[in-house]
């Protein structure tokens, strides 16, 4: 570990170095924040990262393309089913495979569900932050609503496998079905509550408004992704932008924040999670029938090759670059983690700020440390 | 021996309950040990320290529908006030020494839970080849319970910290902890 | 199908990336098989022209990595866009075992540890780098864990034998 001590030389100064962290209630798992302070504001900032390091790239060299599906659900565990999904699609395009209809509409509909649900912990556990106790429970209330749903069709509550080379495991059933437009209404009567619940809250305003502000030219040149882009005020998602398996048949907005404050991050997740409503009702409307799964030989063979596909998890626009030598191992798998570029872009916003305002920071940006680490 | 009928509490090894033909025993006899045991059991403090999936797990079992505070589990955000720790997550060979350290933080007694495969055994990162990770947390401190899920559901962790509480009152982990003392005043 | 804007821009950065890298090729892609759209490779260098081609063009780095084919290193740049219609440029560059690339840190300062990332993993030192030191495996590690000959090292063997 590097942990720092303060030598007899810098007690006297007015500068000096804290860690926080690796274990800290509010940095959201095993992140070790260096932080150089002058009084209480930071004048640099070093997140050290690593400490939930697993070794998934080295792990997809030694085992086939099948092994691997358990994996990437468990690098970002927040938005797990995207992450499985996006797996699937890569190794799709790689293969040339087909996916039914049915299957894309189930995928979008799961993925949708899991945005919500991951969006619910980045922005209660952000209220948490600042010192908001009830909402968090309130948002972990909703967010069961969704893993009961979830668990139903795909087995687990957290680490999903769900989707197939070729389509997902199985389909739909009916209690899903109606569960899932029972939860739509249910959700639907709740915003007003958040909005009168956080909102209008002065100490979550005070804290969050101008604090943290990423220009449009630092997103740029750090490569922002997700809420944290849009909340800049960049109309950017890779669903629209570049769009992937069935979400140009679907009607739905990006919402955008000018302000690039925490607050702008904060209420672009809360839109986002109207937007996922819709496109999950539109999805169960046009629900197409047939099967969910094409015809796929048991163990998938690429052709020697590679390709990039990204798609949009919670956090942001991630990549999966798959290089392929013609054999049933990867030769080698990328994954670009959106957390990653969103973290390195923190060190840029934060100096200048509080102590406090760090943890505030931190929170809006919404960071998984298993997908940064890998 | 069991206490019947009122008081209910049980009160483990060397109590002398007073009987008579007609009614159960009215008072038990216990070592000091073993009320302080059983204070103990029903605040038992985890430190909220999570490391991957499981513990979101953890803090589902925290908040409203599984809601620990119903056993007296209240986490706390330092070791220097808990006395559980749950591993929730795989252990990366960087993390070890923080583990110890906060292991070490932590006022005696303390307990261990290893909540998931990968701090049972390395679960499904280990392979021939694992450069990363360390195969269980059994290899760093010394673990109480066991609880197995890729992650546990959050009732399973409920069922591992029941489980500790009946280690505790029935002094199981003191006599764990004693032999534990003893082989190692024996080795040297 | 590319947009008409997409076609546009692609004679464009075409243009633009053949007057600043002439030694490289720069092909089109196909982009339902490999999500590029253009693919530039390079045989050594010039990772920095491209890098500046780019900025102007208002291009974000998406990510730098590196496979590792044995006997040469191939390093991968990718870049998208926030602005127009999507459009992703792919930047091979070959670079031999013990070549010392150059950082495009100065250029795209989100770099810095896209290249600390990959000389953590296959040990490539970039020139000019801010702070080229290990990001993700432990300070004192020797290893390069994703180089195809990585096996256990002296680090890993030392650890497991305090551990069991």
């Amino acid at each position: 570990m590097n942990i720092k001590t303060i030598d007899d030389a810098t007690v006297n100064q007015r500068v000096y170095q804290l860690n926080l962290g690796p274990q800290h209630p509010s940095t959201h798992g095993v992140m070790h924040l260096l932080v150089t302070l002058d009084g209480e504001v930071v004048i640099k900032i070093e997140p050290i990262i690593g400490y939930s390091h697993r070794g998934h790239e080295k792990m997809a060299e030694n085992r086939i393309y099948e092994q691997f599906l358990p994996n990437p659900a468990r690098m970002d565990y927040l938005s797990g089913m995207i992450f499985n999904h996006g797996y699937c699609m890569a190794v799709e395009k790689l293969c040339g495979i087909e996916v039914p209809r049915r299957a894309e509409y189930i995928r979008v509909i799961t993925s949708e569900l899991n945005r919500i649900a991951s969006h619910f912990i980045g922005a209660m556990d952000y209220a948490m932050g600042l010192g908001a106790i009830t909402p968090f429970l309130w948002g972990w209330d909703d967010r069961e609503q969704i893993l009961d749903l979830l668990e139903g069709i795909a087995g687990s509550r957290l680490t999903y496998s769900y989707g197939r080379f070729g389509g997902v495991r199985n389909d739909i059933d009916q209690a899903f079905y109606n569960g899932t437009r029972r939860f739509i209404d249910r959700l639907r009567g709740r915003f007003w509550d958040y909005e009168n619940l956080i909102n209008q809250n002065i100490i979550f305003i005070k804290r969050s408004k101008g604090v943290g502000v990423i220009s449009k030219e630092d997103a740029l040149t750090y490569g922002v992704t997700g809420p944290s882009l849009r909340g800049s005020g960049v109309k950017y998602d890779v669903r629209k932008n570049e769009p992937y398996s069935a979400y140009p048949e679907f009607n739905f907005e990006i919402p955008t924040r000018e302000a690039g404050d925490c607050l702008a991050r904060y209420q672009v997740r809360m839109a986002e999670i109207e937007q996922s409503l819709n496109i999950i009702e539109q999805a169960l409307d046009h629900l197409p029938p047939g099967p969910v799964r094409s015809k796929v030989p048991r163990f998938v063979t690429p052709p020697e090759g590679e390709c990039y596909l990204t798609f949009e998890s919670a956090r942001g626009a991630v990549g999966f670059y798959i290089v392929s030598d013609g054999s049933r191992i990867p030769y080698r798998i990328k994954v670009r983690a959106p957390s990653f570029s969103n973290l390195f872009a923190m060190t840029k916003i934060c100096p200048g700020h509080f102590l406090a305002d760090v943890i505030a920071i931190f929170g809006s940006i919404d960071v998984t440390v298993p997908e940064i680490d890998r | 021996m069991e206490v019947k009928g009122s008081p209910s509490i049980c009160l483990p090894s060397q109590s002398l309950p007073i009987e008579t033909k007609e009614s159960p025993a009215l008072v038990g006899f216990a070592l000091v040990q073993d009320l302080l045991n059983l204070a103990r059991v029903s605040s038992l403090w985890p430190l909220t320290f999570g490391i991957a999936c499981c513990a979101i797990e953890m803090m589902a079992a925290g908040v409203a529908r599984f809601d620990w505070d119903r056993f007296g589990i209240i986490p706390r955000g330092t070791p220097r006030q808990s006395d559980v720790m749950v591993i929730a997550g795989t252990i990366p060979k960087k993390l070890i020494s923080a583990i110890k350290t906060l292991y070490d933080q932590m006022p005696a007694p303390r307990y261990v839970i290893a909540m998931g495969n990968c701090a049972i055994s390395g679960g499904p990162f280990s392979y021939d080849g694992q450069y990363a990770i360390v195969n269980g947390a059994d290899k760093i401190i010394p673990v109480d319970v066991y609880i197995p899920g890729c992650p546990p559901r959050p009732e399973a962790l409920l069922q591992g910290f029941l489980k500790i509480q009946t280690k505790i009152t029935k002094g199981m982990i003191d006599a764990n902890r004693r032999a534990e003392k003893a082989a190692r005043r024996a080795k040297k | 199908m590319p947009t008409a804007g997409q076609k546009k821009l692609l004679e464009e950065l075409k243009n633009s990336l053949t007057q600043a890298v002439p030694e490289g090729q720069v092909e089109d892609s196909d982009y339902t098989r490999t999500g590029c759209h253009l693919e530039v490779r390079l045989d050594q260098g010039g990772m920095r022209r491209v890098a500046k081609v780019m900025l102007d063009k208002r291009f974000y780095l998406e990510t730098i990595t590196a496979v590792d084919f044995i006997d040469h290193f191939e390093l991968v740049y990718l870049y998208s866009t926030y602005y127009q219609d999507v459009f992703r440029v792919i930047t091979r560059i070959r670079i031999a075992k013990d070549a010392t690339p150059f950082s495009v840190s100065a250029i795209y300062p989100g770099a810095i540890w896209l290249e600390r990332e990959v000389y953590d993993f296959f040990g490539i030192r970039f020139q000019e780098h801010p702070d080229l030191k290990r990001i993700i495996n432990p300070d004192d590690a020797d290893y390069f864990p994703l180089l195809k000959n990585f096996g256990k090292t002296k680090f890993t063997e030392e650890i497991d034998d305090i551990l069991c």
